[in-house]
């Protein structure tokens, strides 16, 4: 019922040893840097070493998910729209540089998509969490609030689960009413806006409540893990693939 | 009340609990390529939080959602986690002074606006290859939006078309020569309409928000070092601030190692009690009624509560016992966890925990700090027999660590054998309306799921068998009760017999037809009624389920009948009320199935017998009523079938009674 989204398949490999911290700062230095140059070239290595990873992670093709079917419209609509103009070539009235230009950059989006997706597979969602409050915790000295921050952000996730199947049931009460709502889109957004919003408050006070009564807003359980030799490795192959996609274009 | 800089723990729950809600809606965005709609919802979410609270909370609570939207594939979804932060943040913030939409859109535009046109101006400067691109695909949709109007004008015979594109082509040209001047006013433009739309919504919301929830609540009064054992309570009143409560008379001496069970209905002031003894919600004992609640702190008060998953913090069991206490190696965890029923649990993740298991990982987290006195509120009244058997007795067993437990609870067979320790409070009137009809002719079947097989995520590495071959009838007027434990399938059955689910074998047949999804004639009513009772008051709600005219029967059928219910809104009503609501409206509906997934959850007697009622007012109609519970026993007379799932596989335990 929950999808193949954000989902961890544990297959012990290498990719999924990696500290989260790692992979939380790989994938946007790498992600910037081949929007920068965005050349075919550039992608192309990006899709590659995706599908390296993928390997190396030993993933079964299983997870992944099938796009939705508005997605498939939208993108061949918009591909013939922008293949309608542009110049160059054409082929049977459309552009065939309209074309590759549109399609260049799915490629793009649909790459970034695609390594959200891996981290989904190889990485705890507490874990990126308690990472990422790692990574921040050295700018307590210019006066940000770490440990609240590091407190949200860990309990956020530990809520995660429990709202995603308060969002569920809110799509299904939907589904099975007898009588279709005759509102317009606003009453109806706010509809589902509100019963979610005072569920959702009605648990934060009970988790309030649970973080009062063990002593208030303290650091979360700290990250201790250590980096080790893939941690490195995957360093390396970030500068790699950053100094080539710079050089190479 | 002064305030500190630092966000208190209501303060930073909430941040969490809206970061949490926003990053899930994000997701959901992004599976179903709807991003637009998800993306104002999640705008309007943040803004309720900037109204209620102040805005340190939203940046730290748009900080954890873009955190987490990492996960989500990279710099998009943080963009625009962090925008629907800004822009709540501005909605909220004129919502919270009470501001107009001209006013809220102008805070928009003078905060938002210039913060994501200084950020898209910055990465287009840079980034000056994506720039072209992104622009070369801009101009050439325009230029096919152009060429197509002509031929569209060619083919209708001229009716001005062409010139449509011809002026969209040359704006786009204008735009993309001085992008740098084009993009922050389309910006401002976007702003304007995404700023009302917003604020529109969130009006409504955060007025509605604010009837059911009332203002926030406050954090932890001082109540002074402890320990709190001793606690002396003669005749006592709870105030809330400076009014009274209708908590009063309270008689109650906790002594060291004690084990107190406080007996009462459903909303006779149980949790106000317990609030005041720990200190919670600006709730106060009589001054002198012990030496402080220190709650929270080593040999202070602990508090556990009603819902199982709402008392845990941490993703890993380890860490929820090792949060806030300092110093704690991990034998200490082991032996706490032990303690409590769980070991080898460290490493397991807090949310594939059943409500048993979570309430005990609560009381050990408590123990870390060794409590002298543990308040349990309700902490058993969610959970089936076998968790709520096992927490009862570890609570009994609190003693032997020398903490005093006061156990509060509606069900009175989880009374101690002696007297002594017992405080009673609350009583409430029960008159009730039993519907006369009670002839019982055999029913014809109206809904039978046949060879039913469930595969959740086929095809996938996740994929898990949840039924195996499942066959059952409903029957007209004739009420089946299926019963089993946590994750045995149950839940699954009954959202695939509203058709919520499709089968991955067999089939769902309702009067002999099969069924290919959810149908006006197969009603479900689900534990959480407030996410299912959609309007906000009781008369719209329930001609929101069928057009009547007269309320008045199906309100009295299900035990609402005070004057002027009709009129009342949802949000001022309990769970309990909530939930005969949504069962009034399905009674006028009249399907010819519902479906009751755990009613009987969090309800004491009283609620039990109207439940019951409500039962035979739908028995009456003929409609065939199927509840999912893990009581076996409940409503023994009214049970025609009864059925059992274990490991997805249904057994008949007792095939039509009277039959």
């Amino acid at each position: 019922m929950s999808g193949r989204m954000l989902r961890y398949y544990d297959s012990g490999s290498p990719i999924h040893r990696l500290w989260a911290g790692t992979k939380v700062l790989w994938l946007p230095a790498v992600g910037t840097t081949i929007a920068f140059q965005i050349s075919w070239f550039a992608i192309g290595l990006g899709w590659l070493t995706a599908l390296v990873i993928f390997l190396l992670a030993r993933l079964p093709t299983g997870v992944i998910p099938r796009p939705p079917k508005l997605l498939g419209v939208a993108v061949l609509i918009s591909m013939l729209l922008a293949s309608l103009g542009g110049d160059g070539p054409t082929f049977y009235g459309l552009s065939l540089d309209g074309m590759a230009s549109i399609a260049r950059f799915m490629a793009f989006a649909w790459m970034m998509v695609f390594y959200g997706l891996m981290m989904g597979w190889t990485t705890k969602l507490d874990e990126i969490a308690s990472s990422i409050s790692r990574l921040f915790r050295p700018l307590r000295k210019i006066g940000l609030p770490v440990t609240e921050m590091a407190a949200t952000l860990t309990i956020a996730v530990r809520a995660v689960p429990l709202v995603a199947d308060e969002l569920r049931l809110v799509i299904a009460a939907r589904r099975v009413r007898g009588v279709q709502p005759r509102q317009d889109l606003t009453e109806q957004g706010a509809d589902i806006a509100v019963s979610l919003v005072v569920s959702t408050f009605r648990r934060s006070a009970d988790l309030g409540n649970t973080l009062a009564a063990r002593g208030g807003v303290t650091d979360p359980p700290l990250d201790v893990h250590r980096l080790a030799v893939v941690d490195a490795a995957a360093f390396a192959s970030a500068m790699a693939i950053m100094a080539v996609v710079i050089v190479f274009g | 009340m002064p305030r500190s800089r630092e966000l208190t723990a209501t303060e930073v729950a909430d941040a969490s609990a809206v970061a949490a809600l926003t990053f899930a809606l994000a997701g959901i965005g992004r599976l179903v390529a709807a991003g637009t709609f998800f993306q104002v919802l999640s705008t309007v979410v943040f803004a309720v939080l900037a109204a209620r609270r102040r805005t340190r909370v939203i940046i730290v609570s748009g900080w954890a959602a873009a955190s987490m939207g990492v996960l989500l594939g990279g710099i998009g979804p943080v963009g625009q986690l962090a925008t629907a932060a800004l822009f709540g943040g501005t909605t909220g913030t004129a919502l919270r002074r009470g501001w107009g939409t001209f006013r809220a859109i102008g805070l928009s535009l003078l905060i938002g606006w210039p913060v994501v046109a200084v950020v898209t101006i910055g990465a287009l400067s840079i980034m000056t290859r994506l720039r072209e691109l992104q622009f070369e695909i801009v101009a050439n949709l325009a230029d096919g939006i152009d060429r197509f109007s002509v031929w569209i004008d060619d083919v209708v015979g001229g009716v001005g078309l062409d010139s449509v594109g011809d002026t969209l082509v040359r704006s786009v040209d204008w735009g993309i020569t001085y992008w740098y001047i084009a993009t922050p006013i389309a910006q401002a433009f976007i702003t304007i309409g995404y700023a009302w739309i917003a604020f529109r919504i969130a009006r409504m919301v955060a007025k509605r928000v604010d009837n059911a929830l009332g203002a926030p609540s406050v954090d932890v009064c001082p109540t002074g070092e402890g320990p709190p054992v001793p606690l002396r309570l003669t005749d006592a009143s709870v105030r809330r601030g400076h009014e009274l409560t209708d908590v009063n008379g309270i008689d109650l001496h906790v002594e060291e190692g004690q084990f107190w069970t406080v007996l009462g209905p459903n909303g006779a002031g149980k949790s106000t009690l317990l609030h005041a003894i720990a200190g919670l919600d600006d709730l106060r004992l009589p001054v002198g009624a012990s030496q402080g609640a220190a709650l929270g702190h080593p040999g202070g008060t602990a508090l556990i509560g009603q819902r199982p998953d709402s008392q845990v913090l941490a993703p890993r069991v380890g860490d929820d016992v090792r949060w806030g206490v300092e110093g704690q190696s991990d034998a200490d965890i082991a032996e706490i966890l032990t303690a409590v029923g769980l070991a080898g649990f460290e490493q397991r993740e807090t949310s594939a925990l059943s409500g048993g298991e979570l309430q005990r990982l609560a009381i050990g987290s408590a123990l870390a700090r060794r409590p002298s006195l543990l308040l349990s509120d309700e902490s058993t009244a969610m959970l089936d027999p076998v968790g709520r058997q096992q927490v009862h007795r570890l609570l009994e067993r609190l003693a032997d660590f020398g903490t005093a437990v006061v156990h509060t609870t509606h069900l009175s067979d989880e009374l101690p054998a002696s007297d002594d320790e017992i405080l009673r409070i609350g009583q409430r009137r029960t008159t009730v309306v039993v519907p006369d009809n009670n002839a019982r002719k055999p029913g014809d079947t109206v809904l039978r799921a046949r060879s039913l097989d469930i595969v959740h995520d086929a095809g996938s590495p996740w994929a898990a068998q949840a039924l195996h071959d499942v066959d059952l009838e409903l029957r007209e007027g004739e009420l089946t009760l299926i019963t089993g434990s946590n994750g045995s399938g149950k839940s699954t059955l009954a959202w695939t017999m509203v058709g919520l689910l499709k089968a991955t074998r067999g089939a769902v047949e309702l009067h002999g037809e099969a069924m290919t999804g959810p149908d006006a004639r197969v009603a479900i009513a689900f534990q959480h009624a407030r996410l299912q009772v959609l309007r906000s008051r009781v008369l719209d709600e329930i001609r929101a389920q069928a057009d009547v005219e007269d309320v008045t029967p199906v309100l009295r059928a299900v035990g609402l009948d005070q004057p002027d219910f009709a009129t009342r809104r949802i949000d001022e009503l309990s769970g309990g009320e909530q939930r005969r609501v949504l069962l009034a409206g399905l009674l006028s509906r009249r399907p010819d199935v519902l479906i009751l997934d755990e009613p009987l959850a969090g309800l004491d007697d009283e609620g039990r017998l109207r439940l019951r009622v409500a039962v035979q007012h739908f028995l009456a109609r003929r409609t065939a009523v199927a509840i999912v519970t893990h009581e076996p026993n409940w409503a023994d007379d009214l049970v025609h079938q009864r059925v059992h799932i274990t490991n997805g596989r249904l057994s008949v335990l007792e095939p039509g009674l009277e039959r």
